[in-house]
């Protein structure tokens, strides 16, 4: 049997040892973490937070469900009062959802460069970051609703706020964000198709003309083709009425540019296919 | 000497006698235990066991602390690690080339060929668009 000496000397050795490991990986934890916080692009950061306000607001509308039906079950002045704070939790969080949703559309917008578009970028943000702020005023009033019975109409009147600016501010942001990625990338298709070819016509010879010019005709026949669907979609997105309501309960908007975006689709091997035969 | 005399003798011998032999019986017992106690404690069954233990503990729980330990800082990273978004990397295409040893690509090729990845980088790009951010989910429905 070990005596209590060496019992005391194990637990000792032991505690030491768990102190150093512990004054080790601390430091190491606490950088590894921060360096992950940091690297996290502003888009990633507002996706996550609205990721988190999202799962806020479904754990506030659980804990409203429950009080209310405590409520009705025993109708005391305490089951009242729980449903009221839990009413005004909700109401709040709400908010907190519609304000983050618009921050992450904002910040999706700076992705692309929209001075190759008709549009513009800064004209956008001044009017989302005005809807930010209403959002945010709406939320000091559910921060002061003083019952339960005034969360209804004020719900109702947020809803109407939301399916009336909110939601329509947010698509039309993200259908120019989309129109100024198509102008980006078919500038950007431009510009590669014009440098290839200062670089092929320095190296063309009377052999391999004939491949170089039927290059030159198909990339002119695809950047035409794109010109083309762009211009319809510009017209199209003309016509959207700005102030156009939006369903609070609509599961998706209806715009799409599927149809442009493909015509993208294997451009890049018309530059490198030339390269290789030249 | 008389017989009485012969017989005490005669006893004393014989008393002696078993005397001798019981000290050395002890003797001998006492030497034996002398020997497994002092000259080699390592046959000592009682110590057998638990000397090299003792010796061992302290070492067998700093290591297997240090263990625990490596394997969960090696797991925290590895869970970071995943969230952290990885880059595609492409295998670049293969260009067939002709027998002839090849020139040292120029400035300028170089220069086209990153455009043309800067340009399939922006295609890229074109795979998210406004159907990745439809309207929340939310209901604003009361029921008192």
């Amino acid at each position: 049997m070990p005596t209590d000496a060496k019992i005391g000397r194990i637990k000792k050795l032991a505690s030491k040892t768990l102190v150093m490991a512990a004054a080790l990986l601390a430091p190491l934890t606490v950088l590894i973490l921060a360096a992950n916080v940091n690297s996290q692009t502003p888009l990633e950061t507002a996706q996550n937070d609205y990721s988190f306000q999202t799962v806020k607001y479904q754990e506030a509308r659980a804990k409203y469900e429950n009080s209310i039906a405590n409520h009705q079950a025993f109708n005391t002045a305490v089951s009242k009062n729980d449903a009221y704070l839990k009413a005004k939790d909700l109401a709040v969080q709400i908010n907190n959802v519609y304000i983050s949703y618009l921050l992450l559309v904002d910040q999706r917008s700076n992705l692309y460069d929209w001075g190759k578009g008709r549009y513009f970028k800064n004209e956008e943000h001044t009017k989302i970051e005005a809807q930010i702020k209403m959002l945010e005023e709406l939320r000091l009033e559910a921060q002061a609703l003083d019952t339960l019975e005034a969360a209804k109409p004020y719900l109702e009147k947020l809803k109407k706020h939301v399916e009336g600016k909110t939601l329509p501010s947010a698509y039309m942001l993200l259908v120019k964000t989309d129109m100024s990625q198509l102008f980006e990338t078919k500038y950007d298709f431009e510009q590669t198709s014009s440098q290839l070819e200062s670089y092929l016509e320095k190296r063309v010879t009377n052999e391999n003309r004939p491949i170089y010019t039927n290059w030159q005709s198909l990339a002119a026949g695809a950047l035409e083709k794109i010109d083309v669907a762009i211009k319809t979609k510009e017209e199209e997105v003309s016509k959207i009425n700005p102030n156009k309501q939006i369903k609070a309960n609509q599961n998706s908007y209806d715009f799409n540019t599927d149809s442009q975006r493909k015509l993208f689709t294997g451009t890049q091997d018309i530059f490198r296919e030339i390269i290789g035969s030249i | 000497m008389t017989n009485e005399d012969v017989n005490l003798m005669e006893g004393d011998i014989i008393t002696e006698e078993n005397l001798d032999e019981g000290n050395k019986n002890t003797e001998a017992k006492q030497a034996r235990l002398d020997t497994n106690s002092t000259e080699d404690p390592k046959m000592n069954p009682n110590t057998l066991k638990k000397k090299p233990l003792h010796a061992k503990l302290p070492k067998l729980i700093t290591i297997f602390i240090i263990f625990v330990l490596l394997i969960t800082s090696f797991t925290i990273l590895a869970v970071i690690s995943s969230k952290i978004p990885q880059e595609k990397i492409e295998d670049p295409d293969i260009f067939v080339t002709s027998p002839k040893p090849t020139a040292i690509i120029s400035e300028e090729l170089r220069q086209v060929y990153n455009r043309i990845d800067e340009y399939e980088n922006k295609l890229r790009g074109l795979e998210t668009s406004l159907k990745d951010y439809p309207p929340p989910k939310v209901d604003f429905a009361l029921k008192f």
